[in-house]
């Protein structure tokens, strides 16, 4: 389990704060995520964890114990069980893929015979067990990054970080790579922190996010609360490419804030989750309420394996209708919002 | 003819030799203070201000006087070293003090070169300072380090023209006695022609060398 308290750090040169009072607990076994724009302060977070940085104040616990308090040599045996994997990968270009999996076990002085076996275990479970003998230099970036995790997990840690471990890889190969680290997850209990800046990493492999702006945390919980509720402006405007809700821009250049003209119509946004995607909530609302609708767009998503749909709505009626429409699908557990307003076309 | 030759063959032995042992006895000294100058920078593994500001200055300092001035400076270095000032082994002494500084130098900007990132994860797979430069920054480094090597083996071939001042003998020395003190143009020739080659082999050793541990692409 990883006990981050508090954690204080500024950089002295340039004044920059970094991490301003962080706390973050991660339960051993699960994926959770950080998730922020570049400047955010993500990987100090990360680097925390590991110690690869200091945090000015506050306490980093690793299974209970506390960084901070161990001795050079006691640190280095602790970051055995901590794996991380980068996205430049930092795999050695001068040795093979081989050489680059059995360094870790070679520099904590492990048997030849044992690290053979070791290595080649490694390289079957990433699915590269034909490039042994070849240099990072002629594999792709998605093999790279099998390397760079074959070797994270030579000394078989308890803990794997990733630092944006996808960012520098095609849609397609994050795919199979976050399939990897799932499946390495299920497989060998393996706690998994990450770090990315593209919420489909966090929606296809974490259970739980911490939202970091500034330095700050300005959100924390399970990822289908953080879709389906999420609590600020800067959570809004981060998942927003993932359930692809953005109004298509010849509506958009229509769209009110506020009702300026008795002939603009109110534009809905409704989001429902799980079973109640099911249900013909929004045939009810005309059927019952006497509402009509004009579907402008609608979008279903999977985010940890449940559903999640976004719908927007131009709804015609009088203001009572719209009124006590909206508290029937409030009442029917959807969210629902008012966009703005268009004129009635 | 046999005297041409019994002149250049002692010569060209006394340039490989002062050459040879120069450059490895530098080579041992030069590249681990490249190491210790770069480790112990502000941002290094082993983060040492002073003793990395100290032994900077230190590298500047030889690095200024001219190599000349050096030979004759040091005089009283070389003979509690060697035993004595002239001769070419006494030679050598300068020539090892005007190369440590510039193999190391040379060795500092080819780590350089290394991705800072690997060396943060090799901290992060548990390695010691130690491990990180031998195991991590010197294997990735080393083509870098082969190439400095290599000017520099160039350099103490050229600078070994200058050992005559102390009769430390040598193909330059006797270009200089014979070629030029004597007008004899055979010599001359001679002399300059088995340095050009003898250039060119290192040149091409140490290319061959460096390709060969260059995985990079």
């Amino acid at each position: 389990m990883i006990e981050l308290s508090h954690l204080y750090k500024t950089y002295p040169a340039s004044g920059v704060v970094a991490l301003e009072d962080v706390s973050l607990l991660v339960p051993r076994g699960s994926i959770s995520g950080i998730i922020g724009k570049s400047g955010a302060g993500k990987s100090s977070l990360i680097r925390c964890v590991n110690f690869l940085e200091q945090p000015d104040r506050g306490q980093v616990l690793i299974d209970g114990i506390n960084l901070a308090s161990l001795s050079a040599a006691k640190l280095r045996e602790k970051r055995r069980k901590i794996g991380m994997i980068f996205q430049q990968f930092n795999l050695l270009s001068s040795r093979t893929v081989y050489d680059n999996v059995a360094l870790p076990l070679k520099l904590a002085g492990i048997k030849k015979n044992f690290i053979r076996e070791k290595v080649s275990n490694l390289l079957s479970l990433v699915g590269l067990q034909d490039k042994a003998k070849a240099y990072p230099a002629q594999l792709s970036g998605g093999q790279k990054q099998r390397v760079a995790i074959a070797r994270a997990l030579a000394n078989d840690p308890e803990i794997l970080l990733c630092d944006e471990a996808t960012s520098a890889l095609d849609p397609e190969t994050t795919q199979s790579i976050l399939e990897l680290l799932k499946a390495i997850n299920q497989k060998l209990g393996l706690t998994i922190l990450l770090i990315t800046h593209e919420i489909e990493v966090i929606k296809t492999i974490c259970a739980h996010v911490t939202v970091l702006e500034a330095g700050r945390i300005v959100e924390q919980g399970s990822v289908i609360d953080l879709f389906t509720q999420p609590k600020t402006e800067i959570t809004r405007n981060l998942i927003r490419p993932a359930l692809k809700f953005d109004l298509p821009p010849s509506i958009q250049e229509r769209l009110h804030i506020s009702k300026t003209d008795h002939g603009q119509v109110p534009v809905l946004r409704i989001e429902f989750i799980g079973e109640k995607t099911a249900e013909p909530l929004v045939s009810n609302l005309s059927l019952q309420y006497g509402i009509k609708f004009n579907i402008l767009q609608a979008n279903l998503g999977l985010v940890q394996e449940q559903i999640i749909g976004v719908m927007l709505l131009e709804v015609y009626g009088d203001d009572e209708q719209l009124a006590t429409g909206m508290r029937y699908l409030r009442e029917q557990g959807l969210q629902v919002e008012v966009m703005g307003y268009v004129n009635n076309a | 003819m046999s005297t041409t030759l019994s002149l250049l063959l002692p010569a060209l032995w006394e340039t490989l030799y002062m050459t040879i042992v120069s450059s490895l006895i530098a080579g041992v000294l030069g590249v681990p203070l490249g190491f210790i100058l770069f480790t112990t920078r502000k941002q290094g593994i082993v983060a040492q201000i002073y003793v990395n500001k100290i032994l900077g200055a230190i590298v500047n300092a030889v690095r200024s006087i001219p190599f000349i001035i050096l030979l004759v400076a040091i005089v009283p270095f070389t003979r509690l070293v060697v035993g004595t000032t002239i001769g070419t082994t006494a030679a050598m002494v300068p020539l090892i003090i005007c190369a440590i500084p510039f193999i190391a130098r040379l060795v500092e900007n080819s780590l350089e070169e290394v991705p800072q990132g690997l060396t943060e994860a090799a901290l992060t797979l548990g390695a010691s300072p130690l491990q990180i430069m031998t195991r991590v920054l010197l294997p990735e480094a080393l083509p870098g380090i082969i190439n400095g090597l290599t000017v520099t083996v160039i350099g103490i071939i050229s600078y070994s023209a200058m050992a005559g001042a102390v009769g430390g003998g040598g193909l330059g020395d006797l270009g200089i006695r014979y070629g030029y003190q004597r007008f004899d143009v055979g010599i001359m020739i001679a002399t300059v022609v088995l340095l050009i080659v003898l250039v060119q082999l290192v040149q091409w050793c140490g290319n061959g060398l460096a390709r060969c541990c260059n995985k990079r692409s």
